[in-house]
């Protein structure tokens, strides 16, 4: 009895959906709280280093812009190192003016190490 | 290069890595070493050195250490919120367990009296995450057994549950210190309840098919394989499922309650039989049981606060009472215990990590292993449930 039930889990198993799916055409939803790239709002800062402070993996440095930036952004702010990064949004947390934000980009594997550094930048116009 | 010749060491039976000898086989000899593991899809990060005679394991012995990665020293120098974060990673199959027992070490050093509603959050986590630690053991089981099917099934439908875990932490396996001091990270997002029902009942879908498996894949290769009598078992430390299938009747969370435990209707499924047929018995049942508390959980869980102190605190600001605690837990593998100890600072002085495998592998696998199949040898350490990630720590 048993052999012919097993028999039917796995034949049901032929013809229903796989519970697989075809990435890279399809993709699982993201949901919201998901902890993926940081995003940061450098116009909220408050150059406060929380974020610096709290990160448990030192990944995040309070550094100053490039020289053609510091006429309006005079103070320090977070570069964050996503190779050191263990994503655990602690900096998303204890910041206060709510300027560090985690996304839902999970595409972060790349060829260039380098690129993994993200400089506090000021935003580039049309963004958000 | 040493001017040592490694060629000329092996023929004259010298061991180049060591002064111990290795005895050169006679032609009629039957007796050889066989490595299980520590590099393979069967055994995890952890081997197990056998001496074998023909097919029959005469003696084993275990080969820990592949995977320390030395987070009680970390701990000491890290905040508890930090901590938690690490705690995740104390065991890779059930991180949400290990969350909740670094969280209750430091509450109980803070004192800080945890929201209800977190307290309900916890729980739920943590049989959701005993659930889903439970279809991986089925998974990798059936993979020792060579039943490819069952390993497919297991973790695909283990999926199901990291949805619910990426939904609620933001990550699918490691929950980031989701469960920390003073209660949890954050709230449960809209939805959660209905999504979690539903996640139930595909996992009921599969627990049903599962059992269809049991007469012909499970049954005939680990009945009566790796018989733990009781006394033995709780002579070398077993403790939870293990425990629970030589015949005892234990579970932390009946005889020393932590959370809203106390409150909550389950059994503890014991079996009487103690071999590898009876771990599986339990565990199966024990998914029953994770079921009908998550219910139970989602239809009492009441509204308030999640955290208290709802911010995170710098870690110039932190500051744990002197004192010492040790607290312990009951996770999917058996008991976990944390020690910890406190002298005033921001991070802890010391800290103690002491998982349910470090006994299951070490000692209780190597009395089991002796004696038997060279088959039956992932079978019986399967059957165990281990991990080498909470002993190596
Ligand atoms: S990102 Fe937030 S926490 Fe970090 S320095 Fe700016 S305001 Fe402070
Ligand atoms: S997510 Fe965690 S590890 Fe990454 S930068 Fe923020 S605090 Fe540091």
């Amino acid at each position: 009895m048993s052999m012919v039930k097993t028999l039917w889990v796995l034949v049901e198993g032929l013809f229903s959906k796989p519970m697989t799916i075809k990435f890279p055409h399809e993709a699982i939803e993201i949901p919201d709280a998901y902890r993926g790239e940081h995003k940061f709002d450098i116009d909220r800062c408050a150059s406060c280093g929380f974020c610096a402070e709290i990160c448990p993996n030192k990944a995040i440095e309070m550094v100053k812009l490039p020289e053609q930036y510091t006429q309006k952004y005079k103070k320090t702010y977070p570069r964050i190192d996503l190779r050191k990064c263990c994503f655990c949004a602690l900096c998303q947390d204890i910041c206060v003016k709510k300027c560090l934000k985690m996304t839902k980009n999970v595409f972060l594997a790349t060829p260039d190490p380098a690129s993994l550094i993200k400089d506090p930048m000021p935003k580039v116009q049309g963004e958000e | 290069m040493s001017g040592r010749n490694i060629m000329t060491d092996q023929m004259s039976g010298k061991n180049p890595t060591g002064n111990e000898q290795i005895e050169p086989a006679t032609d009629d000899s039957t007796e050889y070493d066989f490595y299980f593991g520590p590099a393979h899809s069967g055994s995890g990060n952890f081997g197990v050195k056998l001496k074998l005679d023909g097919e029959r394991v005469i003696s084993a012995r275990a080969d820990p250490g592949y995977l320390h990665r030395g987070f009680e020293k970390l701990m000491e120098y890290r905040t508890p919120i930090q901590n938690a974060v690490i705690s995740d990673r104390l065991c890779v199959l059930e991180p949400l367990n290990w969350n909740l027992v670094h969280a209750e070490a430091v509450d109980e050093l803070t004192g800080i009296e945890v929201p209800e509603r977190a307290r309900y959050i916890r729980v739920l986590m943590a049989e959701l995450s005993r659930l889903q630690s439970h279809i991986i053991w089925y998974g990798v089981m059936s993979l020792g057994l060579g039943f490819d099917t069952g390993f497919r099934l297991a973790f695909g439908y283990r999926d199901y549950i990291l949805d619910i875990f990426e939904l609620i932490t933001g990550g699918r396996c490691y929950p980031a210190g989701y469960i920390c001091d003073g209660g949890v990270r954050r709230d449960l997002p809209e939805g959660y309840a209905e999504r979690i029902k539903n996640v139930l009942d595909k996992i009921k879908g599969f627990m049903e098919n599962i059992k269809s498996f049991d007469n012909l894949f499970f049954a005939n290769r680990t009945k009566g394989i790796g018989v733990l009598k009781l006394e033995d078992a709780i002579r070398l430390g077993a403790t939870g499922p293990v425990l629970r299938a030589s015949g005892m009747k234990t579970d932390v969370r009946k005889d020393d309650p932590y959370e809203i435990y106390s409150e909550l209707d389950f059994d503890v499924p014991t079996e009487k039989q103690g071999d590898a047929n009876a771990r599986c018995t339990v565990r199966d049942r024990e998914m029953e049981e994770s079921i009908k508390i998550i219910k139970q959980v989602l239809d009492r869980i009441p509204e308030g606060k999640t955290r208290k102190p709802s911010r995170i605190k710098r870690p110039s600001r932190t500051k744990i009472p002197e004192g010492e605690v040790y607290v312990r837990n009951e996770i999917a593998r058996g008991e976990a215990c944390i020690y910890m100890r406190s002298v005033g600072e921001s991070a802890p002085y010391r800290v103690k990590v002491r998982g349910p495998d470090f006994l299951h592998m070490i000692p209780v696998l190597e009395h089991l292993l002796k004696g038997c199949e060279l088959a039956d040898v992932p079978a019986i350490y399967w059957s165990l449930n281990i991990c080498p990630a909470d002993m190596d720590r």
